[in-house]
């Protein structure tokens, strides 16, 4: 499932691996990211704390950042969808302003359809706002011909750890 | 009334205009191909489709049968976090809710995510009249609206344009010259509107359905400036039609699918907001979050047998197959909503009494292709057929035409009748031919043969008798 999960974020366009341990995601995300990287990251979510992120770059605000590394509620392994709730030290922003979104999930919260994912995140109490992150940003409004980098995020990277 | 625009100009006029456009002819058949190969592709993955289709239609008719019922428990959920619901009966009552928001608020800048809502009821030039800046995000309405026109197509706005007749507005908007690559207009958009998301006091989003177990509104989209309005100004106003609520998310989940295969051909677009209230403490989004539920004909239209109409998601499928709207395109039809879903719902909400309004359920050769590609199985050509017929009892046929077909209709029910008319047909060819009612029609079909002056039922009798 998480090889259909990888393959499908790929034929979306985004980047998608999956790594071991938090130390191989650590090593990962820095080769994406390269060096001097600006970016801004979820500090309220344990497992993108795990990364140390502020070892991977300089820490800028949402809107200055070239990178935004946030973590998951869950992930659809059908159609590569990241799923995205929000709250305290996770930001809408972190995921949505910067060039390129980093999303960090570990390999149980992948789920092999919407409706499963659905269920599970309005299981609980319902969250004011979700998100379901299916590729880069992107426009067919000029003649039918899809280009990325309309709005939000140019680029969409994820790792899945174990 | 505001759903129909082209009233200053008369229809016919408006198509002829159209027609002329030879390059809006190979736009739209381009897209029109683009649609039925992605189709082809959808069915290949979903051989199961026409069962799809079926579990849409039942979904959607049930949740319209039960709208008033679902809608309060939707009201109520919202509130329940913090959020409001105001139900808006007219047009003007939505236009001036958002207004009397905005003045509460002190807001000046208005950022807005698509809302065919907001195009319905003509709010763009209500709030420029009350001094505020609505500012278009989505990148071809936002092209659309620097051009001073009004979206072509429910999902691709500006389907009517070149690339490089896009890049002339955004040359006006920049005062210099403007290359006509997609990526780079596209970049363009991205560096002129970054502000607008971060100033605006106000951000507007259509919806594509309300869920009524959870109080929640979701919004699909790819450019990610729908995320942006609803999620950094300090308030989030919703503009939905009262007929996009669902019942439960399961619901919601499999309708967002359908509604994204129907529209683009993918599984989910790129973004897909669920959004449940303004925010919780230590959450960036929105303090404030409101959801106008307009009416504006629609409990008329749920009343009468024109009902499944109302089980629209707005995908646009119809339009884009349409023969009639690929070769005239959306702002022919002079309304908001154009192609076979706007020739159905236009008059529905105006009134048969609007003369305009009444004239679209005429745009149509009642091929069916709009049925076919309708993700939730609305029978379009039945219920154009059934408009019609409304539009000539209120008045668009005169009482001599109606009486005309009225005998012609009881005449041709009886067989002696009908044999009747063949040989007084048979007998008049030629002057029916060049004096009748038809003879304008008839003007160009130079081939089409004259009726036989022995009919086929009695041709049969005398095969049958050996003859």
């Amino acid at each position: 499932m998480i090889d259909e999960f990888i393959a499908a974020v790929v034929a979306d366009g985004g980047q998608a691996a999956r790594v071991s341990d938090i130390n191989a995601a650590r090593t990962h995300v820095a080769g994406i990211l390269g060096r001097d990287a600006t970016l801004c990251f979820w500090n309220g979510d344990p497992l993108v704390l795990a990364l140390d992120p502020a070892s991977l770059g300089r820490v800028v605000a949402p809107v200055e950042a070239f990178a935004g590394i946030t973590g998951a509620a869950c992930a659809v392994a059908a159609t590569g969808t990241v799923v995205l709730t929000y709250g305290e030290g996770r930001s809408r922003a972190t995921g949505l302003l910067p060039d390129l979104h980093l999303a960090l999930l570990t390999a149980d919260q992948v789920l092999p359809t919407l409706g499963e994912a659905i269920a599970r995140v309005y299981a609980g109490e319902v969250p004011r706002a979700m998100t379901l992150v299916t590729g880069a940003s992107a426009t067919s409004d000029i003649e039918k011909i899809r280009v990325t980098g309309a709005h939000g995020p140019r680029r969409v990277a994820v790792v899945v750890i174990g | 009334m505001s759903i129909v625009y082209g009233g200053d100009k008369a229809l016919g006029a408006r198509i002829d205009k159209a027609l002329a456009d030879t390059r809006l002819g190979v736009t739209l058949q381009a897209s029109r191909r683009h649609l039925i190969g992605f189709r082809g592709a959808v069915e290949e993955r979903h051989p199961d489709w026409p069962e799809r289709v079926d579990r849409a239609r039942a979904i959607r008719s049930d949740a319209v049968a039960r709208a008033p019922e679902l809608l309060d428990r939707f009201e109520q959920q919202v509130t329940s976090r913090g959020g409001r619901v105001i139900r808006a009966a007219t047009a003007g009552d939505a236009v001036q809710a958002v207004i009397e928001i905005a003045r509460r608020r002190g807001a000046k800048i208005i950022a807005k995510g698509k809302s065919m809502v907001s195009e319905e009821i003509e709010l763009n030039p209500a709030l420029e009249a009350a001094g505020l800046t609505p500012v278009e995000t989505d990148l071809g309405e936002w092209i659309i609206q620097l051009a001073g026109e009004r979206p072509s197509h429910i999902l691709a706005p500006m389907i009517h344009r070149s690339r490089g007749q896009v890049a002339e507005v955004l040359a006006t908007h920049r005062g210099g010259p403007m290359s006509d690559d997609p990526q780079a207009l596209v970049t363009y958009s991205r560096e002129q509107l970054r502000t607008t998301f971060l100033e605006a006091g106000i951000g507007i989003t259509g919806a594509n359905f309300m869920i009524a177990e959870s109080g929640t509104v979701i919004v699909l989209e790819n450019e990610g400036n729908g995320r942006l309005v609803s999620s950094l100004p300090a308030c989030h106003v919703v503009l939905a039609g009262m007929e996009r609520v669902l019942e439960t998310t399961a619901d919601a989940a499999f309708m967002v699918e359908q509604l994204s295969l129907a529209a683009v051909g993918r599984e989910l677009p790129s973004y897909v907001s669920w959004l449940s209230g303004p925010a919780a403490d230590g959450d960036d989004g929105p303090e404030e979050f409101v959801v106008i539920v307009l009416d504006n004909g629609r409990s008329r239209i749920r009343a009468s047998d024109e009902r499944e109409i109302l089980n629209c998601i707005r995908c646009g499928a119809c339009q884009t197959v349409c023969p009639v709207y690929s070769k005239v395109g959306g702002h022919a039809y002079g309304s908001v909503y154009g192609g076979p879903i706007g020739a159905v719902l236009t008059p529905l909400l105006t009134g048969m009494q609007d003369d305009e309004g009444r004239k679209l359920p005429f745009l149509s050769s009642l091929c069916g292709a709009c049925a076919d590609a309708c993700p939730v199985g609305i029978p379009l050509h039945d219920l154009l057929v059934r408009d019609r017929g409304l539009a000539n009892r209120a008045g668009l046929a005169s009482r001599g035409e109606r009486a005309a077909w009225g005998a012609w209709s009881r005449a041709w029910a009886s067989p002696r009748l009908y044999r009747a008319s063949a040989r007084a047909g048979a007998r008049s060819g030629p002057f029916a031919r060049a004096f009748g009612p038809g003879a304008s029609w008839l003007e160009g079909r130079a081939t089409l043969p004259l009726p036989s002056a022995k009919p086929f039922h009695r041709r049969w009798r005398d095969l049958e008798s050996g003859g």
